[in-house]
């Protein structure tokens, strides 16, 4: 175990090495200018990229990044001048777990009763609608899902608040919502063909002849035994949060890392770019990594190679 | 769990999440009651509160409002004496003596003397801060120079004569220095905090020290809730009458509109979109306010042979009807342009907006524009003329803008015109700008103060940054010399000199003007003492309290 | 037992050489796919109706041009933010709006003195809305397919490829696909649509770059399996070169699992169009794509809800008929459901 956890976490950090170069040229050769002010000369920009630097060698420049990066420096915001993109992703970074946790968990625990319901009623008209419900919730991207929450139950019933973040967790509720209902919809059709394989298979069969009725089998038997590959679905899940949440935070004004980052293509701040990048990447692949032990650890049909 | 039990925790957490949220605080007491505290919206984050190296009009905002400057421009548009205690201004132009207050403090107590504001010029012209105004300096003795990093620091004409004096050096008359003495980027910095905070000066509201009205309370660097509180060691602190100004990030102006009426900030911007303007003006609390801002295109007449022809910029500029582009692509939230300089950014020696004074008459003329743009095309014999028209996406209007312009020469000119769209995020609009990498660029300025040098400074030369056409004018500049030297002292023959400037680039269809811009808001009745600026700070609340 | 024999007769069979025919009646693999897909009721009608989503853009191609959706009068006001009006009395098709700041609605066409009646409205500069999804639409789906397609050639021959060769270059491939997945797809998309600027094709080729890694993968895996199959091991004992195994043996039989990667890809790369305009990296105004008509139209929401909703439900019926269809088609190849 130890051995395969150790061999992972060295992908992972050569993944990111990766990544990091891979973001760093691509950097280096996309237009627009770190620079805010209208007014300013060639010669003043000249002066600017000496200060920071800009007018090293690209290899140079890389290389001085890897060293910082490696220190923890992730270097300096261009567009929050003086601020370190360390800080800045640090103090985003719990608002958007939080938020994304707390879809993740709505989502999965829809989706887990949804997709029982769906399962236990096969075929019949529940579970054809609850299949309808699902893949719309697919097709649906949150961010229209939450153009439409915030237009419904924010501007026209004023149920609850549109923006902000930090003061109750009534603001939560509709981002949370927006981002949920993506993972609801999935687990809900993953939950329902894993049961229904469940639900036919000879043990269950067994206890149905004992004379279990069909939420007590539900309940008892088939959730544990379903419950397990829906871990493998986290990864992904988890992906498709990091995408959603940018735009759903920016329509919120959720101080999260995904608003840092639609605000920092349009600035060009390379700095904040990178980071958000790096650390996006690093998310997904311990989530990833994380889903894969767990996996084992539940079911010792698994074997770490 | 049985059905009954799994429906009614349902309900439950239904019911607990919707009255939570009312019952949160959010439902409670309405704030725009409460006398000791007022509550502001800012449309984007606050960035850095570095007074020399901040570029963006929200920290901006919160600087102006916690830093305090020799001057402050009151509510008639002058800049009055704040830490100044008076100001004498030699009679050729060039020396500021400028006397302090005694017994200034900085807000945590310590003395506030000349050697802070001396210090806080020199190091924004320092090429180390890396500032991206250290352009402002310029005209100051030395200050070219050493922003180019040609001479040290200690060079800069400003000087501390003791502690309570400071002395200016101009290289040339600034008639729109004394703006400059309120501007929040040469608002005194205090040496030994800046050195001691090092790179996190300015990057939480702890990691600043204040001269101003108020303190900057409650900021990490990233959230989007922080305050103002009164600052006892301003020397006025028992004119300023408000305890606390409650500040939130509100990114969707829809929202900010929300929270206005149900009274949680005291201001919004109705002006976002025209349909929002629409919906909203009508409201008895809305208030313009002026602002010395204007749209104008600008023809890259050093790479685009079409537009290096006077004839089909001329042609150009008359087939914009200015008056149909403001009432219909912004829907009246801006004013038809009448020449570069906007509206109300001051007044001229007459009495008379300097818009109007200078007014050069820019006309709506298709039937001659249509001929010109025959001629020219003639002359420059190429053939058919593609030509990209590019701007920032960053509001809905400047969108609606290109697309009206390309519809209206493309019914003007028919076949012999084809126009492309550019819609590219603001910083690629400025790189391209920078670069000459554009046919025809829509190009914004804010005035930073209110004279009108900020505008036709623009133009002077091709290297001032803001050429981007790269024109040549000698009339013009010849005319901007001659209001920036021989008659800077006096205010007439200068306002005669812009009204010759604006002429020239009208005459050689050198840019396109097409709107002026102004503010309207949503402003609650009960708050008095609000200043709000053309240029320079948007939003003053020194005095602003709630009766 | 002869007496037995002889009070029992044969019934049923009159000739016993029918009896050794097969009954069912054999059936190609499309055949039988097609006679499995008709079963699911969603299945076909998602089938009909993206059939003409698809022809109505094609055909609509001569009759509205990108040009024609970008036409308004730039002299007039009185066209700008009309609702959709059917020319029925139907509620909420009928002209009729609340407009902005005022308290009632009125049919604002007879306010303006407009008699043209728009079916889906007018936008707020005055352009047909009707014109605008139309040509939305197409654009969104050349985008969507087109990256779909480019996903397909580079998915299919890198998995092909890897799942041949094996060994090293097959661990390495699978790296690299590791790798790009580690990236969030929308950081790879906003920064490749960055890179390229805002063109189609920089678009297409910036969601296609970033969604073929599932499509290779897939194909990889199968290639691991047909590799040891007896119809490849026999073609290739008969001397058949790589290449030639490939596209003659093993895509026909993945062809399945393909398409049904290809029906869930079309919404993908539809969404990530929609992303990239609502972070202004979509397509060059003023044409028109799904997702930049919803993005204008988000200013729009609280006056002329109109304006987002139309863009919004054609993208998302559209992506919804194509999961629909992927679902149907992935049970209609599924073999366990074969003797159904």
């Amino acid at each position: 175990m130890a051995k395969y956890i150790l061999k992972r976490v060295l992908i992972l950090i050569v993944t990111l090495w990766i990544v990091v170069t891979a973001t760093f040229f691509l950097m280096q050769i996309l237009p627009g200018t770190p620079y805010n002010n209208p007014h300013l000369t060639s010669s003043a920009i000249a002066q600017l990229n000496q200060t920071y630097g800009l007018d090293k060698p690209v290899m140079v420049q890389y290389f001085d990044y890897l060293v910082n990066m490696l220190h923890g420096n992730l270097g300096t915001s261009f567009q929050y001048q003086n601020q370190s993109v360390s800080t800045l992703i640090g103090q985003r970074l719990p608002v958007s777990a939080q938020l994304g946790l707390q879809a993740l968990v709505v989502g999965i625990l829809l989706g887990l009763w949804l997709g029982a319901i769906s399962a236990k009623n096969q075929n019949n008209k529940v579970d054809g609608a609850l299949g309808v419900v699902s893949t719309l919730g697919i097709s649906v991207p949150s961010f229209i899902l939450a153009i439409v929450l915030l237009y419904v139950f924010g501007y026209n019933l004023g149920w609850l608040p549109v923006s902000g973040w930090g003061d109750s967790f009534s603001e939560t509720i509709l981002p949370t919502l927006a981002l949920a209902v993506g993972p609801a919809a999935t687990t809900t059709r993953f939950v329902r063909s894993e049961m229904i394989d469940v639900l036919h298979s000879d043990y269950i069969q067994l206890a149905r002849a004992k004379g279990l009725d069909g939420t007590q089998l539900i309940r008892r038997h088939a959730y544990r035994n379903s419950m397990i590959p829906i871990l493998t679905l986290i990864g992904p899940m988890v992906a498709n949060l990091l995408t959603g949440s940018t735009l759903v935070e920016n329509i919120f004004s959720i101080p999260g890392i995904g608003q840092q980052f639609v605000s920092s293509i349009p600035t060009k701040d390379y700095p904040v770019i990178m980071g958000t990048t790096i650390v996006y990447a690093a998310m997904l692949m311990i989530c990833i990594l994380i889903t894969d032990i767990l996996t084992a650890v539940v079911d010792p049909r698994v074997r770490l190679k | 769990m049985k059905k009954w039990q799994m429906w009614t925790a349902a309900a439950v957490v239904v019911v607990v999440a919707v009255g939570g949220s009312r019952a949160a605080g959010w439902w409670g007491s309405n704030p725009s009651d409460d006398k000791s505290t007022l509550n502001y919206g800012l449309a984007a984050e606050v960035q850095n509160l570095d007074i020399s190296k901040s570029t963006d009009t929200y920290s901006n905002t919160i600087l102006g409002n916690t830093e305090s400057n020799f001057l402050r421009v009151d509510s008639k548009g002058n800049p009055a004496p704040d830490l100044a205690k008076s100001y004498t201004v030699s009679s050729d132009g060039l020396t500021y003596t400028i006397k302090l207050r005694s017994g200034l403090k900085w807000s945590d107590g310590s003395a506030l003397t000349a050697k802070d504001f001396v210090y806080s010029w020199q190091r924004i012209a320092d090429p180390k801060t890396a500032s991206q105004y250290s352009y402002l300096t310029s005209g100051v003795q030395n200050a070219d120079d050493i922003v180019a990093g040609k001479k040290p620091v200690s060079d800069l004409g400003v000087k501390a004569e003791g502690d309570n004096t400071v002395v200016f050096t101009l290289e040339r008359p600034m008639p729109q220095f004394k703006y400059l003495l309120s501007f929040a980027q040469f608002a005194p910095q205090k040496e030994s905090f800046v050195k001691k905070a090092g790179s996190k000066y300015g990057t939480t509201s702890s990691e600043q020290i204040y001269s101003g009205p108020y303190k900057f309370e409650g900021w990490n660097g990233t959230n989007n809730k922080f305050k103002m509180v009164k600052n006892d060691n301003y020397w006025d602190a028992k004119d300023v009458k408000t305890d606390t100004v409650k500040w939130q990030v509100i990114k969707n102006p829809e929202t900010a509109i929300k929270l206005y009426k149900e009274g949680k900030i005291d201001r919004a911007a109705i002006n976002n979109s025209a349909e929002m303007y629409s919906a909203n003006k009508g409201n008895k609390d809305v208030k313009d306010s002026a602002m010395a801002a204007a749209t104008y295109l600008e023809y890259n007449q050093a790479k685009n042979p079409y537009l290096a022809n006077e004839k089909i910029r001329e042609a150009l500029n008359l087939a914009t009807n200015r008056k149909d582009l403001a009432s219909q692509a912004t829907g009246g939230t801006r004013d038809a342009a009448t020449g570069l300089v906007s509206n109300s950014l001051v007044k001229a020696a007459n009495g008379q907006d300097l818009a109007k004074y200078v007014n050069p008459g820019y006309t709506y003329d298709k039937a001659k524009a249509k001929e010109l743009f025959a001629e020219g095309l003639k002359e420059v014999n190429k053939g058919k003329m593609n030509v990209s028209l590019e701007t920032d996406a960053d509001s809905p209007i400047s969108k609606s803008t290109v697309d009206y312009l390309k519809q209206a020469w493309e019914s003007t000119f028919g076949s012999d015109i084809s126009v492309t769209e550019k819609v590219v995020p603001f910083k690629q609009r400025l790189q391209d700008s920078q670069n000459g990498n554009f046919d025809i660029v829509v190009s914004n300025w804010n005035g930073d103060y209110q004279d009108g040098s900020t505008f036709y400074d623009m133009f002077k030369a091709t290297d001032t940054g803001m050429n981007n056409g790269q024109f040549k004018n000698q009339t013009y500049t010849d005319a901007v010399a001659k209001a920036e030297g021989q008659d800077a002292n006096n205010p007439s023959a200068r306002d005669a000199d812009w009204k010759a400037a604006e002429a020239a680039l009208k005459n050689d269809a050198d840019i396109n003007p097409l709107y002026s811009w102004k503010g309207a808001s949503l402003v609650r009745s009960n708050v008095k003492g609000v200043v709000t600026n053309p240029a320079g700070l948007a939003l003053d609340l020194t005095h602003a309290y709630r009766k | 037992m002869e007496e037995v024999q002889n009070e029992f007769s044969l019934v049923g069979i009159k000739d016993k050489a029918a009896s050794e025919t097969i009954v069912k009646p054999t059936l190609s693999t499309w055949q039988s796919v097609w006679h499995r897909l008709r079963k699911n009721k969603l299945a076909v009608v998602s089938l009909f109706f993206l059939i003409f989503v698809v022809l109505y853009a094609l055909i609509s191609t001569p009759l509205v041009s990108q040009n024609s959706a970008n036409q308004f009068n730039t002299n007039s006001s009185k066209y700008k933010n009309l609702p959709p009006k059917s020319g029925l009395p139907i509620p909420g098709w009928d002209g009729k709006i609340k407009q902005p700041g005022s308290s009632e609605s009125t049919d604002v066409y007879d306010q303006n003195g407009v008699d043209k009646n728009y079916i889906l409205g007018t936008d707020n500069l005055g352009r047909s809305v009707a014109k605008r999804v139309t040509v939305g639409l197409r654009i969104s789906l050349f985008v969507a397919i087109a990256a779909t397609a480019i996903d397909l050639l580079i998915g299919v021959s890198y998995g092909l490829f890897s799942g041949w060769m094996g060994g090293w270059i097959d661990t390495i491939m699978q790296r690299i696909i590791e790798v790009i997945s580690a990236i969030p797809n929308l950081v790879v998309v906003t920064l490749l649509a960055m890179l390229f600027g805002s063109s189609i094709w920089s678009i297409i080729l910036a969601i296609a770059l970033t969604n073929w890694t599932g499509m290779a993968r897939q194909v990889r895996n199968l290639t691991l399996t047909y590799k040891e199959r007896d119809f490849v091991l026999a073609a290739k004992t008969l001397g058949e070169s790589g290449p030639k195994i490939a596209t003659k043996h093993l895509v026909p039989n993945m062809s399945g699992t393909i398409i049904v990667q290809i029906m869930m890809t079309v919404p993908a790369a539809i969404m990530f169009e929609a992303v990239l305009s609502a972070i202004n990296l979509g397509v060059k105004a003023p044409t028109a794509s799904l997702g930049t008509l919803i993005t204008d139209g988000q200013n729009m929401l609280q006056y002329y809800p109109y304006q987002i909703l139309i863009p919004s439900l054609v993208l998302i019926f559209v992506s919804l008929a194509f999961i629909l269809l992927g679902d149907g088609l992935r049970d209609a190849f599924d073999p366990k459901m074969a003797d159904e």
